[in-house]
C-alpha cells in the first residue's frame, strides 16, 4: 500500500514580485513531475525540498518526519541538476564516492558500491576518466549516479535532459524511468517538456505563477485538464463558445446548457468525414461541424494536423490520410468535451 | 528567483572563518592609518591641533610637490597609454609569430621588484650603458638619460605599458567583432568604424588602465629617489620619506600622507567606478579567427616586438650580463667573471639579507593568503560594500603604510623580534589586496551549482570548502602565494622607511651598492633577486599544468 512518503503543506515562500505556495504529497516509489512555462517557480520548489532555499513558512514532512529546518546535508534528499555540476578536479569515480567517503565507508565497500551504480547506470568501466571527456548524455547519468550514491530518501532532478538533443532525450527518460523503477526510489522531475511529462510520469503537477493549478495522472491532466491553462498548456486544442451547442449538438438525449462560456477538446477527439452524406458510424451525442474548409494541412509523420475553418472559428483535427477541400464534417462525442469560463 | 548562493548566507561557516581574517587586516591596515591620524592633529604638548594641515596648505611648496607629482604620473600615464595601445591592436586581431612573447612580456611588471628597474636602468642607460656605447660607436656623444625628467618617465612607462597592454588587449580581443561588420556593411570605412564604434566600446578598458597607471605613478617611490636624483624632482612620497627619516618632521609627514591618502582615493574610486563599466559590458564568448597580418603589417608588428622586447628585456638582460663582467687586470678590460658573485657570498651581510628576504617572504606568502582566502570565500557571494572596502589600501601607498608602522615602532622599544615583525605585517598589508584580487575572480568562476550539489549529497558547508572549493581553487592560490612571495621579496618602500639593521632585506642591500656606485655587486645580488621572483613563478606554473594534464 503506498503511502504518502513527501508531504508539503502550506509551504510558502516569497519574493519581492514572486510568490510560491505549495500544498503536494508524494506516494512512496512514484515519479512526480513538475511541468510549467519558465518562471512559474519549478525549480524554486526542487530548491525548497533540498532545503537549499529556506521556506518562510509552512511545512516540509519526509516519511513522517518535519524537515522544515533542517540543513540540506541532513534532508537526504537528492538533486541532479540542469548543468549537472560534476565536480571537475575529481575524476567519474570519485564524483560518485564523494557521499560515500562523507560517510566513512571503507575502500573495498566504496568500490562496489561506485562498480554497482555504474553498471546501473549502463557505464562501466567509466570509473578513470575525467569528467571532461564524457559527452553530455554521459554525464548526466554520472550525475545521476553520483546522487543515487547517497541513498537518498526522494530524488530530485531539474530539467536534467534539456541539455541534450531530442534522440538522446528520449532515449535518457526511458533509462530513468528504468532505474527509477529498478530502484524504487521517488523522484520529483522538473520539465519544460509535455511529452516527456506525459510519458514517464506517474503523476504530472502543472504549475503556473507560483502555484499548482492541477495535479494528476497524466492521462487526467491531458484529457481532463482542470483549467484553460493546463488544456492549453499541456497540448493543442480548439476552444469554441458554448453557445454554439444548440446549432451542432446532435443527441438523443435531454440537453443540458452547460454553465461555462466554451468548450475545449483535443486534436485526437475530432471524427472527420469528407463525404457529408455519409451518417456518422455511432450514436452517441456529438457535436457536428459541417461544411468546414481545410486552411492548412501540416504532415507530422503518420498522421496529418488539419486547421480547419468553420463558420469563422478554428479547428484542429488529425486524419490519417491527406485531406483538402471545403466540404469537410467533423465530429466531436460530448464525453470528450472539457467545459472552461473564459473571461 | 533565488538569489545565488543564498544558502551560503544562512551558514554560520564563511562568517565564522572570514570574521577573523577581515578583523585582523582592518586592524593591520588601520593601526598605522590611525597612528598617522594622531600624528597629523595632535600637537607635541597634548591637544588636538589643526596646525599642521594649516600650515600644509599655506605653504607653497606643498602645491609645488603636488603640482609636480601629479605632473609627472599624468605623463608616464599618457605615454604608457601610447605605447601599449599599438600592441594591443596587433595582440587582440593579428595571429603571428611571437605573439605569445609579447603577451608574456605583460606579465613581468606584475612580479618585478621596482630597485631592480632602477638597476636595470641605471645599466642600460648610463653613460658606459649599452644604448650609449652603441651610439658612441656610430660616433654620437654620450646623451644624458638618467637623473632627468625623462628617466622618469621612461621608467614608469618601462613599468606600466605593459599593464596598459594586456588590459586593454585582453579587452579587446573579447569584444564582439559583431558591431564593427554592422558598420561596415552600413557603409562605413574601417577609420571611422574604428572611431565611432570600436574606440568608444575600448574606452572602459583604456581608462580602466589610465586610473590604475595614473595610481602606480602617483605613489610611485624608488624610481624617483634614484633616478630623479634631486630636490627638483620631489613627488608627495619622497618628501614623505625625507622629513619622516631625514628631517624627523614626523607631524609634517603625517599631513602629506593624509593629502597622499585623499588624491589618491579619488582615483581609486575612479577605477573602480570605470572597472564596473568594464565588467557590464562582458560579452558572450565567441570563436573569432584572428587575421594574418599583410606585409606591411607584418613589418609594423615586427618592429613593435622588437622595440617592446629590447625597452622591456634590455635592461634585464643588461643587468644579468653585467654581473658577470669584471676587469680581467687592473687597467681595465671586462671579462667574464664570477668575481661579484664570489664577493657576495663570502660578505655575511648579504647572506643575512638573503636569508631576511627569504623568511619574511615566506612568512608573508603563507599570511596573506591564510587572510584573503577566508575573504574571498565570503565576498564570493556578499554584496558590493565589503568589496569596495577591501580595495581601500589601494589608496594608501606603501610608503604611507611602511610610514605608519614606523611611526608603531616609535610607541615600543624596539628589538630585532618586533622590527622582524613589523616588516612582515606592513608586507602582509601591502600584499593581500593583490592576494584577494588573484583569488577572489576564480572563486566567483565556482558555480554555486558545485557547492549546492555537495550539500545535496550530504556534506556540511565546511567540507564542501575543504573538499570542493579549496581543491578547485588549487592553481589560483598558488599564483596568489606567487605572487604575495614576489611582492614581499622584491618590497623596498615600506622597508626602507621602517626597517632597521634587523630586517635589511635584498632590495635595501641593492640599493645601498647602487647609492655607493658599487653597480656590479648590485648586478649580483638583482641577478639573483631576479631569479627568485621567475623561479617562484615557473614553479607554480609548472605545478599547475602538471595537475591539469
Amino acid at each position: 500500500m503506498a503511502k504518502n512518503h513527501l508531504v508539503c503543506s502550506n509551504v510558502r515562500v516569497k519574493y519581492p514580485e514572486f510568490l510560491l505556495t505549495l500544498d503536494l504529497s508524494v506516494e512512496q516509489g512514484d515519479l512526480i513531475t513538475l511541468i510549467g512555462p519558465s518562471g512559474c517557480g519549478k525549480s524554486t520548489t526542487l530548491q525548497l525540498i533540498s532545503g537549499l532555499i529556506p521556506c518562510d513558512s509552512g511545512q516540509i514532512i519526509l516519511n513522517g518526519k518535519d524537515i522544515t529546518n533542517l540543513p540540506v546535508w541532513k534532508r537526504n534528499i537528492g538533486l541532479v541538476f540542469q548543468e549537472y555540476a560534476l565536480f571537475p578536479h575529481l575524476n567519474v569515480e570519485r564524483n560518485i564516492d564523494y557521499a560515500l567517503r562523507l560517510k566513512h565507508l571503507t575502500k573495498k565497500e566504496r568500490r562496489a558500491k561506485t562498480a554497482q551504480l555504474l553498471s546501473l547506470v549502463n557505464l562501466e568501466g567509466y570509473g578513470k576518466r575525467k569528467v571532461d571527456q564524457l559527452s553530455g548524455g554521459e554525464r548526466q547519468r554520472i550525475a545521476l549516479a553520483r546522487a543515487l550514491a547517497a541513498e537518498p530518501e526522494v530524488l530530485l532532478l531539474d530539467e536534467p535532459l534539456s541539455a541534450l538533443d531530442e534522440k538522446l532525450r528520449k532515449w535518457l527518460r526511458e533509462e530513468i524511468r528504468r532505474i527509477q523503477q529498478e530502484t524504487g526510489i521517488t523522484m520529483v522531475y522538473v520539465t519544460h517538456d509535455q511529452e516527456e511529462a506525459l510519458t514517464i510520469s506517474d503523476k504530472v503537477v502543472v504549475m503556473r505563477d507560483g502555484q499548482i493549478e492541477q495535479y494528476g495522472t497524466p492521462e487526467e491532466v491531458y484529457s481532463s485538464p482542470a483549467t484553460l491553462f493546463v488544456a492549453n498548456f499541456m497540448g493543442l486544442g480548439t476552444l469554441l463558445p458554448t453557445t454554439l451547442l444548440p446549432s451542432v449538438l446532435r443527441s438523443f438525449e435531454e440537453y443540458e446548457e452547460p454553465s461555462e462560456s466554451h468548450l475545449f477538446f483535443r486534436p485526437e477527439d475530432v471524427i472527420l468525414h469528407s463525404d457529408p452524406s455519409l451518417p456518422f458510424p455511432e450514436y452517441l451525442p456529438h457535436l457536428r461541424f459541417k461544411g468546414a474548409r481545410v486552411v492548412n494541412s501540416e504532415y507530422q509523420g503518420g498522421r496529418y494536423l488539419l486547421e480547419c475553418e468553420w463558420e469563422g472559428y478554428t479547428i484542429y483535427g488529425y486524419s490519417a490520410t491527406k485531406i483538402g477541400g471545403d466540404n469537410l464534417t467533423l465530429g466531436v462525442k460530448v464525453q470528450d468535451l472539457n467545459y472552461f469560463e473564459v473571461k | 528567483m533565488k538569489k545565488e548562493g543564498a544558502i551560503l548566507n544562512s551558514s554560520r561557516f564563511y562568517r565564522a572563518l572570514s570574521t577573523p581574517a577581515a578583523l585582523l587586516l582592518t586592524l593591520l591596515f588601520l593601526a598605522p592609518l590611525a597612528i598617522i591620524l594622531s600624528k597629523a592633529f595632535i600637537a607635541e604638548e597634548g591637544g588636538v591641533t589643526l596646525n599642521r594641515l594649516k600650515g600644509l596648505f599655506s605653504d607653497p611648496y606643498t602645491y609645488r610637490i603636488l603640482g609636480f607629482t601629479l605632473m609627472q604620473a599624468l605623463l608616464s600615464t599618457l605615454v604608457s597609454l601610447l605605447l601599449a595601445l599599438p600592441g594591443a591592436y596587433l595582440l587582440a586581431n593579428y595571429k603571428f609569430r611571437g605573439r605569445g612573447v609579447v603577451k608574456a612580456l605583460t606579465t613581468i611588471p606584475f612580479i618585478l621588484p621596482s630597485i631592480l628597474v632602477v638597476l636595470g636602468f641605471v645599466i642600460f642607460y648610463g653613460s658606459s650603458g649599452l644604448i650609449n656605447t652603441l651610439l658612441g660607436k656610430m660616433g654620437v656623444g654620450p646623451i644624458r638619460i638618467l637623473y632627468t625628467f625623462g628617466a622618469i618617465i621612461m621608467a614608469h612607462a618601462f613599468y606600466n605599458f605593459p599593464i596598459a597592454l594586456g588590459l586593454i588587449a585582453t579587452y579587446w580581443e573579447n569584444l564582439s567583432p559583431l558591431y564593427t561588420q554592422v558598420s561596415a556593411t552600413l557603409g562605413a570605412k574601417r577609420g571611422k568604424s574604428f572611431r565611432t564604434i570600436t574606440l568608444p566600446r575600448l574606452m572602459p578598458a583604456i581608462l580602466s588602465a589610465s586610473t590604475l597607471i595614473f595610481l602606480f605613478c602617483f605613489t610611485s617611490f624608488v624610481i624617483l629617489l634614484v633616478l630623479g636624483g634631486g630636490p627638483r624632482f620631489t613627488t608627495l612620497e619622497v618628501e614623505i620619506y625625507r622629513r619622516a627619516k631625514m628631517s624627523l618632521d614626523l607631524g609634517g609627514a603625517a599631513a602629506l600622507s593624509l593629502l597622499s591618502i585623499a588624491v589618491a582615493l579619488l582615483f581609486v574610486a575612479l577605477h573602480l567606478a570605470f572597472q564596473r563599466r568594464m565588467s557590464h559590458q562582458e560579452e558572450a564568448p565567441k570563436m573569432v579567427y584572428k587575421r594574418a597580418p599583410a606585409p606591411l603589417m607584418k613589418l609594423f608588428i615586427f618592429l613593435y616586438s622588437l622595440l617592446a622586447l629590447i625597452f622591456v628585456l634590455g635592461p634585464l638582460l643588461s643587468i644579468i650580463y653585467r654581473s658577470f663582467r669584471a676587469p680581467f687586470t687592473r687597467s681595465g678590460e671586462l671579462v667574464f667573471s664570477l668575481r661579484w658573485y664570489r664577493e657576495l657570498f663570502n660578505n655575511p651581510l648579504i647572506i643575512r639579507s638573503l636569508i631576511t628576504s627569504l623568511a619574511i617572504a615566506a612568512i608573508v606568502t603563507v599570511g596573506s593568503l591564510l587572510v584573503a582566502t577566508p575573504l574571498a570565500a565570503r565576498l564570493r557571494y556578499r554584496g558590493k560594500a565589503l568589496e569596495l572596502y577591501a580595495m581601500l589600501p589601494m589608496a594608501v601607498s606603501s610608503v604611507i603604510i611602511g610610514f605608519g608602522y614606523y611611526l608603531i615602532s616609535t610607541l615600543f622599544k624596539r628589538g630585532p623580534s618586533l622590527s622582524f615583525l613589523l616588516v612582515v605585517l606592513a608586507h602582509i598589508v601591502i600584499a593581500s589586496p593583490f592576494v584577494l584580487r588573484t583569488l577572489l575572480p576564480e572563486y566567483r568562476k565556482i558555480a554555486f551549482s558545485y557547492t549546492e550539489v555537495s550539500l545535496t549529497l550530504g556534506a556540511t558547508v565546511g567540507q564542501t570548502f575543504r573538499k570542493v572549493e579549496l581543491p578547485l581553487l588549487r592553481g589560483a592560490i598558488a599564483t596568489a602565494g606567487a605572487f604575495a612571495f614576489a611582492i614581499s621579496i622584491g618590497e623596498f618602500n615600506a622597508t626602507l622607511i621602517l626597517g632597521d639593521i634587523n630586517t635589511t632585506t635584498v632590495p635595501i642591500v641593492m640599493y645601498r651598492l647602487i647609492n655607493s656606485y658599487n653597480f656590479a655587486g648590485a648586478c649580483a645580488l638583482g641577478t639573483i633577486l631576479m631569479l627568485l621572483c621567475f623561479f617562484i613563478f615557473f614553479i607554480v606554473e609548472t605545478l599547475k599544468r602538471r595537475s591539469n594534464g
